[in-house]
């Protein structure tokens, strides 16, 4: 493998995709509106990794009434038209989910809903945010919203 | 004095380009298409996922005010055209005449869209004679030919629509810039206008020979995906982005790597392997520098991409060296390790990066070149018994 390519990999390791769960989780906790569930993450992950998404989250200046309708709906120019390429990134969110579990830094109940279990302060506003947002919406409405078919999980 | 030119093709031209510019306002109107062909049934025909076309549409130009007559060939040769054609229609295809003619009040056109084909076709009927009692030429000329089979007319004239006073070309410019897509780049007209104009290359693009002129769907979103990248300002990318003084560029420290083996194969001294492991390490902290700024999960392919650009740029350049006369094959080897250092850049991840540093390119090219899975990938040796 040529250097390039191994920083890459390095840059997705599963541990650093657990860290964007982690402060996934911690968005959603801070919502109170439900618990972030194992299928959230293929949505919110990609969607992080799409550069102006990171970029319209830097500028929303967050309060009460920030939702997923407001924040992200009615911004469809930005965000419907854009397709994840969620094949190639299932495989990395996996791992990085497989790596928290396995390191007990999140447990995962029968209901495939993920919680916590470390003492985790957030270190990523921009996640942090979108764990917020995403969680005004259900994990179905949301794989609705972006035409994402749950079988390719 | 000056003479006039007396063939002027630009209202010729200016069809033309109409003509490109509506196919993209449609293009960017409907969403259910697969591909679009122009110029091959009809001015523009777009095809859904079955191969089915939806829409047929003839395109009109004039450069100066028109209305539009049933008696005259924009309007007949239009209806002949798709009557020639009508097997290739199906229940739901859709005829569209787009003129920038005028229907005004009392034109036996004017509410030729809400009428049925009986009514279609009895009002061409009603409009076929001058006020003598004769038939207009082209109704002789086109619609005596087709109206024969009455039922199958009537098929064609029931999908048969016409839009109207239609915009210039530069109107139309201003509609394309007010789809939603383009809402996108707020006020900035310079953006708008890119985007078009790669729009408009696309189309061009399109062509490929005298019998093909085809638009995917897949193509086209990918374009405009890429025009998105517009609304973010790309990272900007220099020399001074990278600080050297925490890195050891020392040729002791790199003399067993793969890259600098490689030089050292074609007798090159010190000073290129210094000026090589100058790039190669700079480049290893930029690499981590933009893997860490954003978006990496997806970078998977498009590094794939730059990687195989580079080797294509590589070999592409030894084989122009293969045939040099007169040189050894070293000499070869050296002239076209240079000619390929000095190359023009491959722009790494272009929606991202507005690289303007000197060494990364080079820098990657010595990656390629030590990676010791695939040893052959990159050799800058042009000597026969290294390239068996």
């Amino acid at each position: 493998m040529n250097l390039a390519k191994a920083i890459y990999y390095n840059s997705i390791a599963p541990e650093n995709i657990s860290q964007l769960v982690l402060n996934i989780i911690k968005g959603f906790e801070d919502a109170k509106i439900r618990n972030l569930n194992y299928f959230d993450l293929f949505i919110v992950i990609p969607f992080y990794s799409y550069r102006p998404a990171q970029e319209q989250f830097k500028r929303i200046v967050f309060n009460q009434v920030n939702s997923f309708q407001r924040d992200i709906e009615r911004n469809p120019d930005i965000f419907s038209n854009f397709s994840f390429q969620y094949e190639k990134s299932i495989k990395h969110i996996k791992l990085g989910i497989l790596y928290a579990l396995d390191k007990g830094l999140i447990i995962m109940d029968e209901n495939m809903d993920i919680k916590i279990d470390t003492k985790f302060k957030s270190d990523n506003k921009i996640i942090f945010n979108m764990g917020k947002v995403f969680s005004t919406k259900s994990t179905a409405s949301l794989y609705n919203f972006f035409e994402v078919d749950i079988n390719v999980i | 004095m000056m003479s006039k030119i007396k063939q002027n093709a630009l209202p010729q031209k200016m069809g033309d380009v109409f003509h490109y510019y509506v196919a993209i306002k449609l293009l960017l109107d409907n969403n259910s298409w697969n591909k679009c062909q122009i110029e091959q049934f009809g001015d523009i025909a777009l095809f859904d996922q079955d191969d089915k076309q939806i829409y047929n549409i003839e395109v009109k130009h004039h450069e100066s005010q028109n209305e539009l007559k049933i008696y005259e060939e924009e309007f007949l040769k239009t209806l002949s055209n798709w009557f020639d054609i009508k097997n290739l229609f199906n229940e739901n295809t859709k005829l569209i005449l787009m003129t920038t003619s005028t229907i005004s009040s009392g034109n036996p056109l004017q509410y030729w869209n809400l009428v049925n084909s009986d009514k279609k076709f009895k009002t061409i009927q009603e409009n076929q004679t001058k006020n003598d009692g004769t038939y207009y030429a082209n109704i002789s000329k086109y619609f005596f030919k087709i109206n024969k089979n009455i039922d199958e007319l009537k098929n064609v004239l029931d999908k048969f629509d016409i839009q109207h006073s239609l915009h210039n070309i530069l109107d139309i410019r201003n509609e394309i810039k007010k789809t939603s897509h383009f809402r996108l780049f707020g006020d900035s007209e310079e953006k708008k206008d890119k985007v078009i104009g790669e729009l408009y290359a696309l189309i061009g693009e399109g062509l490929e020979s005298k019998d093909k002129w085809e638009i995917k769907k897949s193509e086209f979103d990918q374009k405009l995906k890429e025009s998105t990248a517009l609304i973010q300002d790309k990272i900007l990318r220099t020399n001074n982005s990278v600080s050297t003084k925490n890195i050891d560029t020392n040729i002791s420290s790199y003399k067993d790597k793969q890259f600098i083996k490689k030089l050292e194969n074609i007798e090159f001294k010190e000073d290129v392997f210094q000026s090589a492991i100058d790039d190669y390490a700079k480049t290893i902290i930029e690499v981590a520098e933009r893997m860490n700024l954003s978006s990496s999960l997806e970078y998977d392919e498009r590094l794939e991409n730059y990687d195989d650009s580079l080797v294509k740029l590589v070999n592409d350049t030894k084989t122009k060296f293969r045939y040099t006369r007169n040189l050894t094959d070293i000499e070869k080897s050296q002239d076209s390790y240079f000619k390929i250092m000095d190359s023009t850049k491959i722009p790494f991840i272009p929606e991202e990066f507005n690289d303007q540093t000197t060494f990364f390119q080079k820098g990657y090219l010595h990656f390629l070149a030590d990676d010791e899975d695939e040893p052959k990938k990159i050799c800058w040796s042009l000597k026969p018994e290294d390239e068996i």
